[in-house]
């Protein structure tokens, strides 16, 4: 081994060492809640292709990332065409899945906007298009979503991972947390879902955390390598 | 049957129809409440732990982010007023595990509870302290009933589900006729993850992070008449 690769090996595990020591959280960024539907759908089951949609309202958001004003606005989200790829059963749950996809949050002003309607039977003439106009202030590309359906209730939940990439506000988003998740449960036996969607869906957005990083002397890291210090 | 049976079975059905299209329920919309970020406690219990010991009590606090219909009126970003909830007095009944491998599957319910809403003006609502969650004016409450967690190992999403009933509080009039709260379904999100419950509500003793809303059943609205009543309502 040379020494510029054993350097890089030191680095490398102090770095490691450094990050484990800290305790973080990933950073909360938005809170939605609205109604999902499939489109296009293969009855009655669906297949792979089949492509998940859902809409609704962002009713807070975290103002250190975001700047909503509510008084004024409307803000939506709209979660667009990330597809089925693969079905697995594991028990009484049923694992979905997706690739590809967008979700995006507007800004329509309260005065002058559209005022966003659900409708029925997505897509229509006011779903999704209602909730897509205006300023679109954040989006997503979506890296990898899933669902899981428990078959004795029916519930579901569904985790994804996804990359910023656009938005009037996307500059507030520090570059090297441009990245995150978004939960949400679902809920098909809910009062009020709209006819022709699925389940109700309640969830967030968050930034990953930025990797913790402490600034250290080349002298005092080979120090602590060489057990020089402890902590 | 005769043809005056026949007469007042059509008008008992018309008289209904028309409660059931003049009551309270024409003005709601879902969710008439949703809540932000809730943070739970659980007797000690801490981040990624997915199983709960029986008999352990659950409270999740937080603050409301959006009111619909009949609720309108109120506005969870006044800057005079916080509105927050609390889920309370629910009794674990252990968690059910099931699957295998990467695939386990927690399922835990939970006996009894209440949820309760707040409007306080003293804005004081700190998560170190639950009960600032729980001071001000009760606006509403709601008895709970089959209150489910489910989370699992391979991803660090999860659901929180429950019935419920209004059962008082000063705005209790709006979700209840004749004295008797409407019914529906609190839902959301559940999570244990170390990765999603803020580092300050871990040292603080929470949990886990909920983000969930109250659903009310649209469907089932309902007014006590006597016979008398609804003939003398149908000649006016």
């Amino acid at each position: 081994m040379n020494q510029a690769t054993y350097r890089g090996l030191v680095l490398v595990a102090v770095v490691l060492v450094l990050a484990a020591s800290f305790a973080f959280a990933d950073d909360f960024l938005a809170d939605f809640y609205g109604y999902d539907y499939w489109s296009p759908w293969t009855a009655p089951s669906g297949a792979p292709g089949d492509c998940y949609n859902s809409v609704g309202y962002t009713p807070a958001v975290n103002p250190v990332f975001l700047t909503f004003d509510y008084a004024v606005n409307e803000y939506t989200y709209s979660l667009q065409s990330v597809c089925l790829s693969t079905v697995d059963t594991v028990g009484t749950h049923v694992i979905l899945e997706f690739t590809g996809g967008t979700l995006d949050l507007y800004c329509d002003p309260l005065t002058g906007g559209t005022t966003a309607d659900f409708g029925t039977n997505p897509p229509n003439a006011v779903s999704p298009s209602t909730f897509e106009d205006g300023d679109c202030v954040l989006g997503a590309d979506l890296a990898t979503m899933q669902i899981v359906i428990d078959t004795t209730t029916g519930n579901a939940d569904l985790f994804g991972s996804l990359d910023f990439v656009r938005g009037s506000q996307l500059g507030n988003l520090p570059a090297n947390q441009r990245n995150g998740w978004t939960l949400a449960g679902l809920r098909a036996a809910a009062p009020g879902i709209p006819a022709g969607y699925s389940w109700q869906v309640d969830g967030q957005l968050f930034l990953q955390a930025p990797v913790p990083v402490q600034d250290e002397s080349w002298g005092s890291i080979k120090s602590r390598f060489q057990g020089g210090e402890s902590r | 049957m005769t043809k005056a049976n026949h007469f007042r079975i059509f008008v008992v059905t018309c008289l209904l129809t028309v409660v059931v299209a003049g009551g309270a329920f024409a003005g709601v919309v879902n969710p008439v409440v949703d809540f932000g970020s809730g943070f739970a406690l659980e007797n000690g219990r801490t981040v990624d732990n997915h199983v709960s010991v029986a008999g352990d009590t659950l409270m999740i606090v937080g603050h409301v982010v959006a009111f619909n219909q009949p609720f309108d009126d109120l506005n969870p970003n006044d800057p005079a007023k916080e509105y927050t909830y609390v889920y309370k007095g629910l009794v674990s009944l252990g968690t059910a595990v099931s699957g295998s491998g990467s695939f386990v599957f927690y399922d835990t319910e939970y006996s009894g509870g209440t949820l309760e809403i707040y409007c306080d003006t003293a804005m004081n609502s700190d998560f170190a302290v639950p009960a600032t969650f729980m001071d001000g004016d009760l606006i509403l409450a709601a008895s709970l009933s089959g209150f489910v967690i489910s989370t699992k190992s391979f991803n660090c999403s999860g659901t929180q589900n429950s019935f419920m009933t209004f059962t008082g509080g000063s705005l209790f009039n709006r979700v209840s006729a004749g004295g008797t709260g409407f019914s529906g379904i609190t839902t959301g999100l559940f999570s244990v993850c170390a990765s999603f419950v803020d580092v300050p509500r871990q040292a603080e003793g929470y949990f886990g992070l909920s983000d969930s809303k109250v659903d009310v059943d649209i469907s089932v609205p309902a007014e006590r008449k006597t016979w008398g009543e609804i003939k003398r309502d149908s000649r006016k």
